[in-house]
């Protein structure tokens, strides 16, 4: 349970047992952390290296903090101050990494500085790593990409970063990882360079990123959030995003791989007007606020496929956003229908577009069923779905066709009704109502 | 966009072009499959390998998936009827890899995986209406979704050995598993698997039968490197199930299981969620007056955290975010909740708190973190307010019936998000979930 100490200014015996003892350097306060010390840095701390920074900890378990202070507030110190700083210089990397024991460190406070090097934040065995009003700066235009670099692949690792800012070098860096990573309430620096590229690169399969909540308004207005970097498996969230004002960038600047996923709400650059942005390997869908359904919902879902891997029935398909309405209809027959609308005088069927719907289906237990208005398997004869009585606002369409989806069950229990539209037509745009009517 | 045959009772060329000349192992296929092949497998084929591992690889792109469909052969070349029951198997301690070759798509239906040990669908499969069985006895005898994760509709799942579970690998990425059950006589002690540097992996579990499993099965297990996030909603639980959520709680990792809706039993609604330092569950005896109610039934959550150390800045239960439309902008806002526990101390800062994440720049859907959470130093813990709500107290010696707040200032009309946080070990309080805004 020992108070560390770390000062550059100090000019003591540099042992770390008090300000004026304090080891010089972060690396050397870290040395001894055993779980339940507590590392004290003053806030007017400044270390500058032109050789590689690796701040390591190494066999301790348990909470470690890292803790920018003001140092005249006494031992230990009694009031928090940001302003700590690492820095390396050239292309030298800053490392930040735990390894062996299991260590949950939080650092606060500190700006972190690489030149043209990266930053890296790495672990071996799932020490969670956390900071906390932190700043991350790349100073140098470089020619490395990053900010943020896990160059062990290790998916386990998992870092959480909240009220922390990034301040760019170059417009084309960003954000990359290779592990799981949560940012809330997070920012771009003022004085960061403009961002033109994307924001974040997801690597490895498996990456995962959550954000709630990320100024970007200092970006430019075509930046990407996700970026190339996405393979198979990734799967990304975001909401509360604060993009640049016209924004006309893309949620996945790369071509979304099996299985992969990006998610987006209440992202808007003119203000937060409610957006939904849903990228799948096979399409995406979007809000919708001129093609609606009167009296419907005050928007629809345009779900949207792409060109590239051909959607195939019943397995490769664009997924809507589930609908979730409580039922408490029980032992009689109820039918679900979903509107929709497309433009073509052709029909779409059952082998294109259908329902998912879960319910439950039991007096025995709340055990859901299925129940779906899908050809029955691939070798079954597709038919059109019903025409819609619905009226649409149909602007700018050719040939506006309404169409419903519809499934007739017997609920057993009270509760919830899940729904998910699934299209596997290939560069189709349907545009359903998110509000389901049930007879 | 060949037709390839698979029969174990063909008896020509067995170079798969038709059922009279088909190969006699789905193993045939690899090499000689393309992108568009469909493979269609006679629903009494039934092959057992035992001299080494079954493995077939198939070969999509991304405009051509391979199909293997499980098929009656009596109707015509190729079929025009699917009939479930095509077997493949091995013995004597081997396992099954089934390959997904390629960057497309890929699909099976009705086909029987009947693995002596391992079996392993590599780079995200599409499987409808199979059978998934695993009989071998050590812990390698898992179900392995790997590569690319998978999306398993209607299908049984036979974990027949006592250590076998369905094992997600590091960067399976997302695993859907859509209806079907595990198999009579399974012996699984648990559930998911998430391997040894492995992990952080998305599950969605919807109506699957469990009832089959021992009454205390874990819903995950971990290696000492972190778990996955699952969610399992309407699933069918053992009976008297004891079992856990995850059976590993060394304070590594971010993972989470939510059961929601699952018994059983014909209970109400009612949820189940675990991280690794608590537990959440739906309340309907201990329960604010005029509270929430889950249209059925008055409720409250529940949450009851680990014994041990735990610590506010990286240890916590927050498993309830509360969505709240607000239309107050340019001023303060303060949202509340009220909550209950058992004891004459109040809680503190330092052990509940509220967070939120609201609209915090005009013109922009920027959020903002607004935390509760005592400072690391500098600011003496203090107790929440106490609140005049009423509560059923039933069985409680000291009900404590406090209040915990969170003020920020919204800047434009929208969603705000509300998270309660506890992190006081080996303690249970009792949160009625509805906001009270002011």
């Amino acid at each position: 349970m020992a108070n560390i100490y770390v000062d550059s200014n100090a000019t003591g015996a540099n042992d770390g047992t008090s300000w004026t003892d304090a080891f010089t350097t972060l690396a050397a306060g870290i040395d001894p952390v055993v779980a339940g010390d507590s590392v004290w840095v003053a806030s007017d701390h400044s270390e500058n290296s032109a050789s590689p920074i690796t701040l390591n900890f190494t066999g301790s378990s348990g909470f470690i903090p890292v803790v920018s202070v003001d140092s005249a507030s006494g031992e230990p110190p009694t009031t928090l101050q940001a302003g700590a700083s690492i820095e390396v210089t050239g292309s030298s990397d800053l490392t930040l990494i735990a390894n062996g024991g299991l260590p949950r460190v939080y650092y606060y406070g500190f700006t972190f500085t690489a030149a043209s090097g990266d930053i890296n934040i790495a672990s071996w065995l799932m020490q969670d790593m956390y900071y906390d009003n932190c700043t991350f700066v790349r100073s140098s235009i470089g020619t490395g990409t990053t900010i943020i670099d896990s160059p062990v692949v290790d998916y386990d690792q998992s870092c959480v970063f909240t009220n922390c800012e990034f301040d760019f070098g170059a417009s084309t860096q960003d954000i990359n990882t290779h592990c799981p990573i949560v940012l809330r309430g997070c920012r771009l620096a003022a004085g960061s360079a403009v961002l033109t590229s994307n924001v974040f690169q997801r690597n490895d399969a498996g990456g995962v990123i959550e954000v709630d909540g990320f100024d970007l308004t200092g970006a430019n207005t075509a930046v990407d959030i996700g970026g190339t970097g996405a393979v198979q498996g990734t799967y990304g969230k975001f909401r509360g995003i604060g993009v640049p004002s016209g924004w006309t960038g893309t949620l996945n600047g790369g071509t979304q791989q099996r299985n992969g996923r990006m998610n987006m709400e209440w992202v808007d650059g003119s203000g937060p007007t409610y957006r939904l942005w849903d990228d799948q390997l096979l399409g995406e869908v979007n809000e919708e606020t001129t093609l609606v359904k009167t009296g419907g919902a005050s928007v629809s879902w345009n779900m949207s496929t792409f060109g590239g891997t051909t959607p195939q029935f019943p397995f490769g398909f664009l997924e809507s956003p589930e609908i979730v309405i409580w039922n408490t209809t029980t032992g009689s027959s109820i039918t679900v229908e979903i509107d929709f609308l497309h433009d073509s005088v052709t029909a779409l069927q059952n082998d294109e577009i259908w329902m998912e719907l879960y319910y439950m289906g039991s007096t025995a237990s709340p055990l859901s069923s299925i129940a779906t208005d899908r050809l029955a398997n691939v070798l079954g004869t597709p038919s059109n779905h019903a025409s819609s009585g619905a009226t649409w606002t149909t602007t700018g369409m050719s040939n506006p066709n309404e169409q419903k989806l519809s499934v007739t069950f017997t609920p057993e229990m009270v509760g919830k009704l899940i729904m998910r539209v699934h299209l596997a037509v290939g560069s189709y745009t349907v545009y359903v109502d998110p509000i389901p009517v049930i007879t | 966009m060949a037709n390839l045959y698979v029969d174990s009772n063909a008896t020509g060329l067995n170079d798969g072009t038709s059922w009279t000349d088909a190969w006699t192992s789905i193993e045939s296929i690899t090499g000689n499959i393309a992108a568009g092949d469909d493979v269609w497998i006679a629903s009494d084929h039934s092959e057992t390998k035992t001299a080494a591992a079954l493995t077939a690889t198939t070969a999509t792109s991304a405009s051509l998936p391979n199909r293997l469909l499980s098929a009656d052969k009596t109707s015509g070349t190729p079929p025009t009827t699917l009939q479930a029951g095509a077997s493949i198997a091995t013995g004597s301690a081997q396992n099954i890899d089934m390959i997904h070759g390629g960057t497309g798509l890929l699909y099976a239906w009705g086909i029987t995986f009947d693995a002596a040990d391992a079996l392993s669908f590599q780079n995200f499969w599409n499987l409808e209406n199979c059978e998934l069985i695993v009989r071998g006895g050590d812990q390698l005898a898992n179900v392995v979704f790997d590569g690319a994760g998978a999306r398993v509709l209607n299908c049984t799942i036979g974990l027949m050995g006592s250590q076998s579970s369905i094992r997600l690998e590091p960067g399976t990425g997302y695993v859907e598993i859509i209806g079907g059950g595990l198999l009579t006589s399974s012996n699984p002690d648990t559930i998911f698997y998430s391997s040894q540097v492995g992990g952080n992996n998305r599950v969605l579990v919807q109506g699957f039968d469990m009832s089959n499993a021992p009454s205390d099965i874990d819903m995950q297990t971990y290696a000492t490197t972190g778990g996955s996030h699952i969610i399992m909603r309407n699933c069918r639980l053992p009976a008297s199930w004891t079992g856990e959520l995850q059976n590993t709680h060394d304070n590594v990792g971010q993972c989470t299981v939510k059961l929601n809706n699952c018994d059983n039993g014909a209970t109400e609604y009612n949820s189940l969620w675990g991280n690794n330092w608590g537990l959440a569950f739906t309340e309907t005896t201990i329960v604010k007056d005029d509270g929430t109610s889950n249209q059925v039934t008055p409720t409250s959550v529940r949450i009851e955290t680990r014994s041990g150390s735990i610590n506010r800045f990286v240890e916590y239960v927050d498993l309830i975010e509360i969505p709240y439309y607000n239309l107050s902008t340019g001023s303060s806002v303060t949202a509340s909740l009220d909550f209950i526990h058992d004891s004459l101390t109040a809680l503190q800062d330092d052990e509940i708190w509220l967070e939120a994440m609201y609209l915090s720049a005009s013109g922009a859907s920027t959020m903002s973190l607004a935390t509760g959470r005592l400072p690391i130093i500098g600011t003496s813990a203090s107790n929440h307010a106490s609140s005049a709500a009423t509560w059923t107290t039933t069985g409680m010696t000291n009900p404590n019936e406090q209040r915990m707040s969170i003020s920020f200032t919204p800047q434009e009309v929208g969603f705000f998000f509300i998270r309660a946080v506890v992190c006081k070990p080996s303690y249970t309080v009792y949160i009625d979930p509805e906001l009270i805004i002011s």
